[in-house]
């Protein structure tokens, strides 16, 4: 550990504290995040286990780097990339107010982070803006893959236990067990819409019967018509039947026709009808995104 | 489920996962096969079955453990047979921590906890889950032939689904169906007792569960072209290893046959639940 000197601390992770930190050989500046390995007869937690073993698979620019796990001392310290700030620390810094070829180029790699992800069998289950990290260069990365997970065809039962409330979609709140890729394209959707309010949520519920609530306020109460076999998931209760009533462009007034067009597609509440990454990214809102950013 | 299936065959991003399963393949550490306690290996592999099956862990996290331990006991010799316990133990703890979910680690952990097999305590568990996690460069995201099975099948299916050919329509009556998962299964528990299989890549063994399926169900003819695409192997290819899991095959309904008359001569009541699930739906399905 004498290869780093320990800088600031920059926040708390799915486990252990990330810490930022000097290569004194390098220089370089890298994210140090510790996992105390004597806290259970468990050994390495699952958590960080899947961490390491999945980020040792996806290389891609817009994924956070692992450079190396090192063991000492009953703790493994996993050294990343430093990023600047997450995107929620950037939107506290914007007060209020967003370019909105920020949030377009924000938005291209924040989809094309998850077209990787979803191509290489691999469900990230936790994005949020806490989780997407933000570089000088205003390259945006997925971070913390402490939830994330590998996942076949077919698909197998997962836990409903995951996603951040604010950006869990519909089908996990009523219990789904069984998702695919369509579960970070909800959560992706709700980024989109908050990074256009330059950081206003957009569904901050208090309890899953709230955030619901709130979805369905906005997108209409999805029926048996809309979404056959909703009845059937674990969780299913009835809610009042809503109909879409607020224009999207009053919700997101920042974000043009196509912008809108692209939420409204992710913003599904049946999960097989919600657009993957890859379909995102040919999306006609991206037709005049900085060529320089598309070949990047 | 029905609903999901018809997602996955619609879905591009199929063949994206399929030739990324294929590539991680090729990344696989190559099985020699040169550990000096490979005859001890049987004995594990049933182990680490059996405490599967009693915490109801998934097959995928034994398909996982079994390839760990076969790479890391052909490149380290372990004397004591207890250290062998404890690397089969941290194979599967390892696997369970990264395909199954976490209330099964807990599970699998009081296991080890009470277990008087494995007198390791704590620090050299911890060891030995760190060596193994080092050994493997954490890459353990290896798609096992139970991984390239569920693909298969379910690639098969779809295309039963939308074909209306005469020599699919066999195929896919619900009979056979329940009973191709029966055999494929019970073929893919074969191909890790017998570390031949470890030599060959998982989607040809997976192939093979299928075609050495189809054998025993007398569907005819045993590869299809369809399967020759979706598999991407032909005849000459699975052929040796469908002869090895029918000759397996062949002994176990032997032994289960034998068992059943053994039983039957001495309480005629009992057969049944004595010659297990198993036996009793292969001479039933022959």
């Amino acid at each position: 550990m004498q290869k780093f000197e320990r800088l600031e601390k920059i926040g708390e992770g799915t486990y252990g504290t990330v810490f930022k930190a000097k290569n004194k050989e390098t220089q370089e500046i890298v994210a140090l995040k510790r996992v105390r390995l004597d806290d259970d007869d468990e050994g390495v937690p699952s958590s960080a286990l899947r961490e390491i073993c999945l980020l040792k698979e996806l290389k891609h620019r817009n994924i956070v780097h692992l450079h190396d796990v090192l063991h000492c001392n009953r703790r493994l310290t996993l050294v990343f990339e430093c990023c600047d700030q997450d995107l929620k620390k950037y939107f506290d810094a914007c007060n209020g107010e967003i370019d909105p070829d920020v949030v377009k180029s924000f938005m291209f790699q924040l989809l094309r982070g998850l077209a990787f992800c979803h191509s290489q069998n691999i469900l990230h289950r936790d994005l949020k803006p806490q989780n997407l990290l933000i570089n000088k260069n205003g390259e945006l990365k997925l971070a913390d893959f402490g939830l994330a997970r590998a996942f076949g065809i077919p698909v197998r039962c997962f836990s409903a236990e995951v996603v951040t409330l604010w950006y869990r979609p519909p089908d996990v709140l009523f219990g789904a067990r069984i998702y695919t890729t369509s579960i970070d394209m909800w959560s992706a959707g709700c980024i989109f819409a908050e990074m256009a309010n330059a950081g206003r949520p957009l569904f901050p519920g208090n309890d899953v019967d709230d955030q619901l609530k709130r979805i369905f306020k906005l997108l209409g109460t999805p029926t048996e018509e809309t979404w056959p076999g909703i009845s059937k998931l674990p969780d299913f209760k009835p809610y009042p039947i809503c109909h879409a009533s607020t224009p999207l462009s009053t919700v997101v007034p920042g974000l043009s026709a196509k912008g809108r067009d692209l939420l409204q597609r992710l913003l599904v509440c049946n999960p097989s009808l919600r657009l993957s990454a890859e379909e995102g990214l040919i999306h006609s809102y991206f037709a005049d995104l900085n060529p320089a950013l598309k070949a990047m | 489920m029905a609903n999901d299936a018809h997602w996955w065959a619609n879905a591009d991003i199929t063949a994206d996962i399929y030739a990324s399963m294929k590539r991680k393949e090729e990344q696989h550490i190559v099985f020699v096969g040169q550990s000096p306690q490979l005859h001890l290996r049987r004995y594990l592999v049933d182990w680490m079955a059996i405490l599967c099956e009693k915490f109801e862990i998934d097959r995928h996290v034994l398909h996982l453990a079994v390839y760990m331990l076969d790479r890391f006991m052909d490149r380290y010799a372990i004397v004591q047979e207890s250290q062998l316990h404890l690397l089969a133990f941290t194979c599967l703890q390892i696997s369970t921590k990264f395909e199954e979910r976490e209330e099964k680690v807990s599970k699998l952990s009081t296991y080890h906890g009470q277990s008087t097999i494995t007198s390791a305590n704590k620090e050299d568990y911890l060891q030995m889950e760190l060596l193994l996690l080092q050994f493997f460069d954490w890459n353990i995201t290896a798609p096992s032939a139970a991984h390239f099975l569920g693909y298969f099948l379910t690639e098969a299916s779809g295309k039963c689904e939308k074909s209306f050919r005469n020599d699919y329509r066999d195929d896919c009556s619900e009979y056979s169906n329940v009973y191709m998962h029966k055999y494929t299964n019970y073929f893919l528990e074969i191909s890790l007792q017998d570390h031949a299989f470890s030599f060959a890549k998982p989607s040809l063994i997976a192939a093979s569960c299928i075609a050495a399926s189809r054998v025993c169900l007398q569907l005819s003819p045993t590869w299809t072209a369809g399967l020759t695409k979706i598999t991407q192997y032909k005849w000459e290819h699975i052929g040796p290893y469908i002869e090895r899991m029918l000759r397996t095959h062949d002994v176990d309904e032997k032994a289960a046959k034998l068992q059943s008359k053994e039983k039957t001569n001495y309480s005629s009541e009992k057969t049944i639940s004595y010659c297990g699930e198993a036996a009793v739906s292969y001479s039933r399905a022959l």
